[in-house]
């Protein structure tokens, strides 16, 4: 009996420190590739949020060539907000609203799937050479609803 | 005597075969291990390539479209003109020429329209380029500026 009392044990303990040694280092890369993975998209969100940008930035520039020709057209400010109501909004697939005589203009662009840049424009009829055709109220990254619709972190992937 | 030999022969097997399925599972382990490593340095970098690019992106965006703003924050930057480069230290902070490891650079691009300036910036390690963006600055239009003033 006391000859056999090593026999095997050397086995098992072995088993145990490759069990524990494989689990460590397969957790070890799982976590450094879902936190590369994490970056990348970070960077890829990046780029996105910087595409959004140049597109939003074309859309003033278009919104600013169109209200640069309605003030030189229109005679007052009446009736230059007046057709800037009606045309600005169609330019930038946007909304119109008056709010405390303030007139706002809002556009979405899409930054990815469930995140948009939006953009709200307060218009002006610029008194003075120096004064820009509107002020930029917000333009802020919102996530969309869709995107808060209990997604699971994917601890696992 | 003979049992006893043949029973020592047999955990000396065993103890060899142990060792011999430990060194491979080793091994395994320790590559494992350095790809981890590998990857959670390359993460370090990327994400901090990417906050160091962004930040970049901010500072010219606030400024007038030239590199004055970004001269003015990375004073240790050599300004080409047409490129500006930023010397960065081993945790991506702005640093002198020689003491760097990593390099931004700021290059002008050809612009989308006539008010709306683009620069691409790019971070670098070496040669290689660990993350790169384009960055726009749009100025509004001002009737002023056309010469158009109305009273």
């Amino acid at each position: 009996m006391n000859r056999h009392s090593g026999f095997g044990f050397s086995t098992i303990l072995l088993t145990f420190v490759m069990i524990c040694m494989a689990t460590f280092c397969a957790l070890a890369l799982m976590t450094a590739q879902s936190d590369y993975r994490l970056s990348k998209k970070v960077a890829d969100n990046s780029d996105a949020y910087c595409i959004a940008e140049r597109n939003a930035y074309l859309t003033l520039a278009t919104i600013d060539a169109a209200l640069f020709a309605l003030y030189d057209s229109a005679g007052d400010p009446e009736s230059y907000y007046s057709v800037a109501s009606d045309k600005i909004p169609e330019l930038c697939n946007g909304s119109y609203r008056l709010e405390e005589n303030r007139h706002l203009v809002t556009f979405c662009i899409p930054i990815s799937e469930n995140q948009h840049l939006e953009v709200e424009l307060a218009l002006h009829y610029p008194n003075s050479g120096a004064d820009t055709f509107y002020t930029i109220n917000r333009w802020q990254k919102v996530q969309d609803a869709d995107g808060f619709i209990e997604e699971p972190l994917h601890l696992m992937q | 005597m003979k049992r006893r030999s043949h029973s020592q022969s047999v955990f000396l097997m065993e103890i060899v075969l142990n060792i011999l399925i430990f060194s491979i599972l080793l091994i395994i382990c320790l590559q494992l291990v350095m790809k981890a490593r590998r990857l959670t340095e390359e993460t370090v970098m990327l994400h901090r390539a990417v906050t160091c690019c962004n930040n970049a992106a901010s500072i010219y965006r606030a400024g007038d479209g030239s590199f004055t703003t970004l001269l003015n924050e990375y004073t240790y930057s050599v300004d080409t003109k047409k490129l500006l480069i930023i010397f960065l230290d081993d945790h991506f902070v702005p640093c002198r020429k020689g003491q760097h490891k990593y390099t931004m650079t700021i290059a002008a691009a050809e612009a989308l329209t006539d008010r709306m300036d683009r620069v691409t910036i790019s971070c670098q390690k070496g040669e290689s380029v660990i993350y790169s963006m384009e960055a726009y600055r749009y100025t509004p239009l001002t009737p002023g500026l056309e010469g158009r003033v109305r009273s």
